[in-house]
């Protein structure tokens, strides 16, 4: 690194980097290496599928452009930064001669200063000039607002920033609109509140020169959708009032982020991957807990694996950052940790969980106290994804598979130090992709990572934004919305207008399309399917809100009886209010938690595609085409602390969740299944298995997140009794794996399309199990809940794909 | 996945089927050629007898602009000339407000001698704006002021909007009188609710007849574009029309009341242009309404009120024996066990800092306990007590 002036150049983004050290009475001198080292040599390495070192990196840095102000460069200086890194710089000759860009480099590698400079320097040169903000967020717009006014206030520059939201008080509002020249906002706000009254913020649009979109991985799937559609509004009415912006995205690790970004704008994104950041060496571990019962394949629980793993570093003093994939995972694994660190004369205050349903001010309480110390470890769902601005700490401990290679990645990439070793550590669960990772783990650094996919033409999420799209400014003749096709849109402006809530006029080269309705049509989109709007959760007994929830989590963790987890307390649900998006909990001790069955019930609308699959003497019929599915909680366990065992079951009375989406669906005739020799609940049971497989490997396979993926096995037609109940002979099985995104998002044509391919790695996956008889990480365990061992179960669905023709290809 | 299936699929209302077989009609007024195109126009003048209900409009001439701006609370409106006021009232497709809600028809009223003129702009069809916002323009430009009814948070800046999307540049805005909040601050204290037809009803002695309910006009735009009938569109003109004349007489109507006491008027007015009056710092004026208030025999709430706002001026001009016999007013009206106790509050305060009579200060003092609590109470009974010993 050089030096200027006798001390380190230090390059932006190192600001945001680590802990203050404070000596603690706990404090010993040791770090990750001495860990790493004490697990290699007291046994837990025997588990450890995989150990991967990546070389440290030395910085790549540049001089300050010339063309900057000399009033940004002090702004600068100021903060010790006297020169870029070469990422930061390629960023900013890019954006500054109007290329869309895109930064996909890692955590704290001094990310925002690549759209802050361009726009720092835009305002230096026109104070006329605007600037638009998007945080997923609103705690990140806030995050960003204190250190952005900062800095422009050192850059001398006269015009302010102000964050739009909610939250925002009426007469800011006003001065938002009049005065600012950095707007930050969310895509939420800009949909509802800014758009549909682009008039009053003309002197935004009219000077809009950037727009930044940060933390673009984190919309994909129905969000992006909109985002993607809120963005085509945008250019629609910055082309209205004469502008036309520079985006400037930035991305945590996904496969495509250029492809996504210019999928969300719809023009040509530059690509800046290559961070000119330093970073320590780092180690990856995967760790599978070993197998305690072999005969079901239950292997050692990986929360408490997890738990004695973190244990272990926080005792040697290194900040460690714990991720689980479930609240409910996170709160367990919180109060083990407080317990056993009890015991080694540590704080347990040091120990804290974080996660989207703390309330604000909560959060950045802890944000502070991981700062100065204070805390040592934080256990958190994917909040901390967000890059909430804590810098990186020195290991990472993922409870679980996160479902995507890119989430995986987005985690690990919390652990990074500028010089020393960091550590980063998977601890596999027993569920089928976990064990499928925990085996292949070089798949880890060689196969490709997740994209993250929209389709901002989902027919749903297009016509709700076309129709705010005509409340903002009427659509004319050859008007252009993003890529869609000229006829697809007028297709659907005579929809909207046959119902009445667009009314075309003629004019001179075809209708123009005028809003026509006494409504707000924003304020019926929500971008974020069901999930903005929260349930709130208040004590009984303090009786104030102690967290918020989403909707789609409230039926599985809010129901009535429900044991919700909050900061370590166990609190019973008493009343869930489903009209006023109210829970009412009071704090219990029991001695179990609970966790929610659900049942989901595909029905065939219709179909689109068909094929035969025939192979051999039994043909199968595969499908794709239009469903629906309806989901809904049928019940809860009972799950003992500690030992896990299920101790209760419950019922839970909650209205259904219907969608309407694609399905690529898989059928086998009955009288094959009443051709076989065993009973037919075996046969059904073993398709199930079948479909856990397909559903593994099809997730895989689509570099996809699992959770995006539904299956289910039942039957075509909607008036058969579900299989679950239906011992006699009737319908003909099917299975189903279905886009859960509402519309889809194009993964079940894909999987249909691959049909015989996603049998032929089903069985690979299968038949390369080390179990005997199926275990969670292959078909499931057998779900008959009979002691009595079933015939092999794993080798009567080998037996059925023998008979349709899938044979063993090695 | 064919679009329109797709579209088939989607959960929404059938498509509106309209009787497009009915008789048009045709629309009052005519279209004429301005140089931005065409304009539907209705274009009326109104006799200066006319009344509105029992209000002759041609008193809005005769308003003082002084007393108008102090009944708006507004210094800009001293020096405006009320004869050149333009009166506006719009009716929209929609209550949302936004970019995408439009006024099809602006009503602009002025006086042109003693006459009222009436003006009413009808968008035949959407996305023919620009004529009338230019007509609108250059009559804003004519104008002294504009006065509205809820215009500021409602009209004006659904018309803002407008000049923006159709690119005609938005007139300057001259002061702006929006009725609705003055009729508020005089009438909240006997009104439940301060819309139009309340106010026409209350104020003007006006009762329409077969009036269009307002909530039903942007659904009967909306069937005129689709080729209705025109016939509720020129009940929706008449509306119009008649919130427009309601304006000019609800000004005079308000102003007047307001330039000299009318002995006839409800009290709980008076007591409000008193209090007006008084935050404008005009006295003279804050003490005959208060006086009117007092005497008009009104319930006992506002003649306590009444007393009270007498005796806060007294004290203020240093008038205390005008306060003490105020104070002891308000507590002779006073029935009600609250108001009384405050009414004591006052009065052991004026006794104590005032006229330094402890002795009475603190007959007073025992009675406080309902306006200032227990604990308060108690502590001024015996500090008045300690000084009263100290004192003898």
């Amino acid at each position: 690194m050089s030096t200027v002036g006798g001390r380190p150049a230090r390059p932006f983004g190192e600001q945001k980097r680590g802990l203050r050290r404070v000596a603690k009475p706990w404090d010993r001198p040791r770090g990750a290496e001495e860990v790493l080292a004490r697990w290699e040599s007291d046994g837990t390495w025997r588990n450890v599928t995989w150990s991967h070192g990546v070389e440290a990196h030395e910085p790549s840095t540049a001089a300050m452009p010339p063309s900057l102000s000399p009033a940004v460069v002090r702004a600068l200086s100021l903060r010790g930064v006297d020169q870029l890194y070469s990422h930061q710089a390629d960023a900013f000759e890019l954006a500054s001669a109007g290329r869309h860009v895109v930064v996909a480099t890692p955590t704290a590698s001094g990310k925002s200063l690549c759209y802050n400079l361009p726009i720092l320097q835009a305002l230096a040169s026109d104070s006329s000039a605007r600037a638009l903000y998007l945080f997923p967020t609103k705690a990140l717009s806030r995050d960003q607002e204190e250190s952005l006014r900062q800095l422009m206030r050192d850059a001398e520059l006269a015009i302010g920033t102000i964050t739009y939201d909610g939250d925002t008080p009426n007469d800011a509002r006003r001065a938002a609109r009049q005065r600012a020249g950095v707007l930050l906002t969310n895509p939420d706000m800009l949909h509802a509140g800014i758009m549909p009254h682009h008039t009053a913020w003309a002197r935004l649009f009219s000077n809009l020169k950037y727009v930044v979109i940060d933390e673009l991985h984190t919309y994909r799937g129905v969000f992006g959708s909109h985002l993607a559609n809120v963005i085509r509004r945008l250019l629609r009415i910055a082309r209205f009032h004469g502008s036309s912006p520079t985006f400037l995205f930035a991305s945590a690790t996904i496969g495509n982020p250029q492809e996504h970004a210019q999928r969300i704008c719809g023009e040509p994104v530059e690509l800046i991957d290559q961070s000119g950041a330093p970073t320590g060496p780092r180690r990856l571990v995967v760790y599978n807990p070993p197998v305690v019962n072999a005969e079901l394949g239950i292997r050692q629980s990986y929360l408490k694996t997890a738990v004695r793993l973190t244990q272990d570093l926080v005792r040697a003093g290194v900040p460690t950052l714990v991720f689980g994939n479930s609240r409910n995972g996170v709160e367990v694994m919180l109060k083990y940790l407080r317990d056993r660190v009890v015991r080694d004369q540590i704080d347990p205050a040091a120990i804290h969980a974080y996660r989207g349903g703390y309330l604000p001010d909560t959060r950045r309480r802890i944000e502070a106290a991981l700062r100065a110390g204070d805390i040592r470890c934080v256990v958190a769902t994917n909040a901390l994804e967000l890059g909430i601005d804590i810098g990186a700490l020195d290991a990472v401990v993922c409870a679980g598979y996160p479902g995507t290679m890119a989430g995986l990645w987005q985690r690990f990439g919390r652990a990074g130090r500028r010089r020393d070793l960091s550590l980063s550590v998977l601890v596999s669960s027993s569920n089928p992709i976990d064990q499928y990772v925990a085996r292949h783990p070089r798949q880890l650094v060689s196969a490709p990572i997740e994209h993250a996919r929209i389709d901002p033409n989902n027919i749903e999420i297009l016509i709700q934004h076309l129709k705010c799209a005509a409340f903002e400014l009427p659509f004319e003749p050859n008007d252009l919305y993003g890529d869609v096709p000229d006829d697809v849109l007028a297709e659907a402006l005579d929809y909207l207008a046959d119902h009445g809530v667009i009314h075309p006029t003629p004019g001179h080269a075809g209708s123009i399309y005028h809003w026509a309705s006494d409504s707000y049509p924003a304020n019926n989109v929500s971008l974020r399917s069901a999930s903005w709007d929260n349930f709130v959760i208040i004590d009984l007994d303090g009786n104030k809100t102690i967290a918020e929830m989403d909707w789609r989590s409230t039926h599985t963790m809010l129901h009535e009886q429900a044991i919700y987890q909050h900061e370590g307390g166990q609190y019973q649900v008493e009343r869930l209010d489903f009209d006023n998006h109210k829970a009412f909990v009071r704090l219990v001790k029991p001695d179990y938690y609970t966790t929610a069955m659900t049942h989901s019930k595909v029905t065939v609308l219709e179909q689109d595609q068909g094929a035969t699959i025939d192979l051999d003497e039994v043909p199968l019929e595969a499908a794709l085409g239009d469903v629906t599915v309806v989901e809904k909680v049928v019940g809860y366990k009972k799950i003992k602390f500690h030992t896990h065992e299920n101790v209760g079951y419950g019922e839970v009375h909650l209205p259904e969740m219907q969608k309407h989406t694609t399905a690529f669906w898989l059928t086998f005739p009955e009288e094959f299944v009443q051709s076989q020799p065993e009973p037919r609940a075996v046969i059904v049971d073993a398709l199930r298995g079948l479909s856990k497989a397909m559903h593994v490997v099809g997730a895989v396979g689509l570099m996809i997140d699992p959770r995006d993926l539904g299956r289910t096995l039942g039957s075509r037609t909607e008036d058969e009794a579900p299989p679950s109940n239906a011992q006699g002979p009737g319908y003909d099985p099917t299975i189903f794996l279905y886009d859960t995104v509402a519309g889809g998002i194009g993964l079940a044509p894909r999987l249909f399309e691959e049909r015989e391919e996603l049998l032929r790695r089903a069985r690979h996956l299968i038949e390369s199990c080390d179990c005997d008889e199926g275990c969670p990480g292959c078909i499931g365990p057998d779900a008959s809940g009979d002691d009595e061992p079933e015939a092999a179960r794993k080798q009567l669905i080998l037996g059925l794909l023998d008979a349709v023709g899938i044979r063993a290809t090695h | 996945m064919s679009i329109k299936r797709s579209l088939a699929r989607l959960a929404h209302a059938p498509p509106r089927s309209l009787d497009v077989a009915a008789v048009r009609g045709a629309l009052p007024g005519q279209t004429t050629q301005t140089e931005h195109g065409e304009l539907h126009l209705i274009d009326e003048y109104l006799e200066p007898r006319h009344h509105h209900g029992r209000a002759p409009i041609a008193n809005a001439l005769c308003v003082s602009s002084e007393r108008l701006a102090q009944l708006a609370l507004d210094p800009a409106l001293e020096e405006v000339d009320i004869k050149r006021a333009m009166f506006f009232d719009t009716e929209t497709t929609g209550l949302a407000g936004g970019t995408g809600t439009v006024p099809f028809l602006i009503g602009i009223g002025w006086f042109e001698d003693e006459s009222l003129r009436i003006q009413q702009l009808f968008l035949p069809e959407l996305g023919r704006e620009a004529p009338m916002l230019h007509w609108v323009r250059e009559r804003i430009r004519q104008s002294s002021c504009l006065v509205s009814f809820n215009g500021k948070t409602f009209d004006w800046p659904l018309l803002r909007n407008r000049f923006v999307m159709n690119r005609v540049r938005a007139p300057k805005l001259p002061p702006h009188l929006d009725l609705l909040h003055c009729a508020r601050r005089i009438l909240k204290r006997r009104l439940r609710s301060i819309r139009l037809v309340e106010l026409e009803r209350e104020v003007l002695g006006m009762y329409r007849e077969d009036d269009v309910s307002g909530a039903l006009i942007p659904q009967l735009y909306f069937d005129y574009l689709d080729g209705g009938d025109v016939s509720p569109i020129a009940r929706v003109i008449e509306h119009n029309a008649n919130d427009l004349i309601a304006l000019a007489a609800l000004v005079a109507e308000l102003v007047s009341h307001f330039d000299e006491v009318h002995g006839d008027d409800d009290p709980r007015d008076h007591l409000s242009y008193a209090r007006l009056a008084e935050r404008t710092g005009d006295r003279g004026r804050a003490r005959s309404f208060a006086k009117a208030a007092a005497d008009g025999g009104g319930d006992a709430a506002c003649t306590v009120e009444a007393h009270l706002l007498t005796a806060r001026m007294a004290r203020r001009s240093g008038d205390f024996e005008d306060e003490e016999r105020a104070l002891l007013d308000a507590l002779r009206a006073a029935t009600e066990d609250e108001l009384r106790s405050t009414v004591q509050l006052l009065l052991s305060k004026h006794y104590e800092h005032r006229r330094k009579d402890l002795a009475r200060a603190l007959e007073h003092a025992v009675a406080t306990t309902l306006a200032e609590g227990e604990e308060a109470s108690h502590r001024r009974v015996l500090r008045l007590e300690r000084r009263l010993a100290r004192q003898t």
